[in-house]
């Protein structure tokens, strides 16, 4: 049974169970890409999102600009702040006005003192808006704070759903995979239970034995998976290029939490991460399937 | 422990769902003897066989090969026991798959022979057997005499301490059945310990060697020298 030489054998006499395999192989490494895709542009997309999420403070009129500008540069050097914008109280007035252009009786009855001015706050980590928000709130100079929470809660809820279905899709389809190459192997096993039994008898060792097998599961799942990682690879690319999806907009990957990645990383990351899985599975399964053969 | 015996059955008791097929087995091989164990069909002598190689597992009581007590040997580990082994099939077992050469370079592999030394050996067994002109032959192409021969070379190609055989002559012409005792007699001339399970009194009578009778399950009789009548 001398390893590759077998393998070979194998797939050139049973054409058929090897193609099949190596297809649903390919099929499920192939899902498995799409599915890691979609969570990390999911986690991208909802992370871009969740930075649109601001506290708005509004200050009394005693409170003057430069004071507020002072404030603005101060909130600025904290960690915790992504971005700072400032409205002045013309400014408020403009956008106002342009909004209710369509209402003259109110545009007339409008001064420059009715609208306050604001910091437009946006944090590093949405989970930090909370406590600015009650930060604000409790100072004096302030005459209110507007903070969409529910939205910002709504966007960290999706956001889980996202990544717990996804992590349940992806180990489904991990044991699917698993399933694939432990039913094939047992097959050509099935096959070669005689051969098996003779090799154990004239001396052979479990290793002896068990390599064909394991050389036979990773050809199945490394050719699988790389032709998988070569698919998701070209597809991935043209997304970019032609930017259907906008990724391009969205700036770096958000890989997980705030761990961000260039793009073209992330796929050579993805390929990487789908072929060990595809060596893993190889090995570990047809490891699993001739198990119970050995106890002769 | 004797160390001139290189297979030791020591009370070996044998039982299949409640149904006892050897009962209290209990002698020695030395080194270098041929041993036939005789018997009628059914007596025990292939579950002899079966319990040396451990393809099956004695109800209680111990053997030992080459001072080895193969119940200590985990499973991981019976390759090397085996190695000592050169097991004679009964029910003509190679691999369908493979020629006639690469069904004897399979006992030379296992013990990782590099590939020149394969290729020199094979040829030489073959040619000791008289399948030489067989080399490249499928098992499906072969006589019964030469499938009978090929798994003796087999057996023969890792130079085992033991050829263990099990009705080797049982489905074979007299012609053959003469060839293949004759290759067995000249093995052990040369050193190789011989047990060989055998029903044919013709066989046993005609090279007086040392013979173990079976029947029910028990040793009935250990004669060295010994002849057998039905």
């Amino acid at each position: 049974m001398t390893n590759f030489k077998s393998v070979w054998e194998f797939l050139n006499k049973e054409k058929g169970i090897s193609i099949i395999s190596v297809v649903a192989i390919f099929v499920s490494f192939l899902l498995l890409g799409v599915i890691l895709s979609f969570l990390v542009f999911s986690n991208t997309a909802l992370n871009f999102l969740q930075k649109q999420v601001q506290v708005r403070v509004f200050f009394k009129d005693s409170f003057s600009e430069e004071q507020i500008l002072t404030l603005k540069s101060e909130l600025e050097k904290d960690p915790r702040i992504m971005e700072v914008g400032y409205t002045s109280k013309e400014e408020a007035l403009r956008i106002f006005k342009e909004f209710s252009k369509n209402d003259p009786v109110l545009q007339e009855s409008l001064s420059t003192n009715i609208l306050p001015a604001s910091l437009e706050i946006r944090a590093t980590d949405v989970s930090d808006l909370d406590q600015i928000y009650e930060e604000f709130s409790s100072n004096e100079n302030v005459e209110s704070v507007k903070y969409l929470k529910d939205i910002k809660d709504r966007f960290s809820y999706v956001s889980l759903i996202v990544t717990v279905v996804s992590l349940i899709i992806t180990f489904v389809f991990f044991l699917v995979s698993f399933g694939i190459i432990l039913s094939t192997i047992r097959i050509n096993i099935y096959s070669k239970k005689d051969e098996i039994e003779i090799v154990k008898l004239v001396g052979g060792s479990n290793d002896f034995v068990t390599k064909p097998f394991i050389h036979q599961g990773l050809v199945y799942s490394l050719t699988g998976s790389f032709f998988a990682g070569l698919v998701l690879a070209i597809t991935l690319l043209i997304i970019y290029f032609t930017n259907v999806l906008g990724i391009k907009d969205l700036g770096n990957i958000v890989l997980f939490m705030n761990f961000r990645i260039p793009y073209i990383l992330f796929i050579i990351l993805l390929i990487v991460l789908i072929n060990v899985l595809g060596y893993l599975l190889g090995y570990i399964g047809s490891k699993t399937a001739i198990k119970n053969y050995l106890k002769i | 422990m004797n160390s001139d015996s290189i297979i030791i059955f020591e009370n070996v008791f044998k039982s299949y769902k409640g149904e006892e097929v050897l009962e209290n087995i209990d002698f020695k091989v030395k080194r270098g003897e041929f041993v036939f164990l005789i018997g009628p069909s059914g007596a025990g002598k292939s579950t002899i066989i079966k319990l040396l190689n451990r393809e099956e597992f004695p109800t209680s009581g111990k053997i030992f090969i080459d001072g080895t007590d193969l119940s200590t040997v985990p499973f991981e580990e019976m390759h090397k026991i085996r190695r000592k082994i050169g097991v004679v099939f009964q029910d003509f077992r190679v691999i369908k798959s493979k020629n006639v050469f690469e069904n004897v370079a399979i006992s030379l592999e296992v013990v990782n022979s590099p590939t020149d030394v394969i290729q020199e050996v094979v040829p030489n067994i073959l040619g000791m057997v008289g399948l030489q002109n067989k080399i490249y032959k499928n098992p499906s192409e072969l006589s019964g005499g030469e499938v009978q021969r090929l798994i003796i070379a087999r057996a023969l190609a890792h130079e085992p301490d033991i050829i263990v055989a099990d009705e080797p002559t049982g489905m074979i012409d007299p012609r053959a059945t003469g060839e293949i005792m004759n290759l067995l007699n000249e093995i052990n001339k040369m050193g190789t310990t011989v047990l060989m399970a055998t029903h044919d009194y013709n066989i046993v009578n005609h090279y007086k060697k040392r013979v173990l009778k079976i029947d029910n399950g028990k040793i009935v009789s250990d004669k060295k020298g010994g002849t057998y009548h039905d």
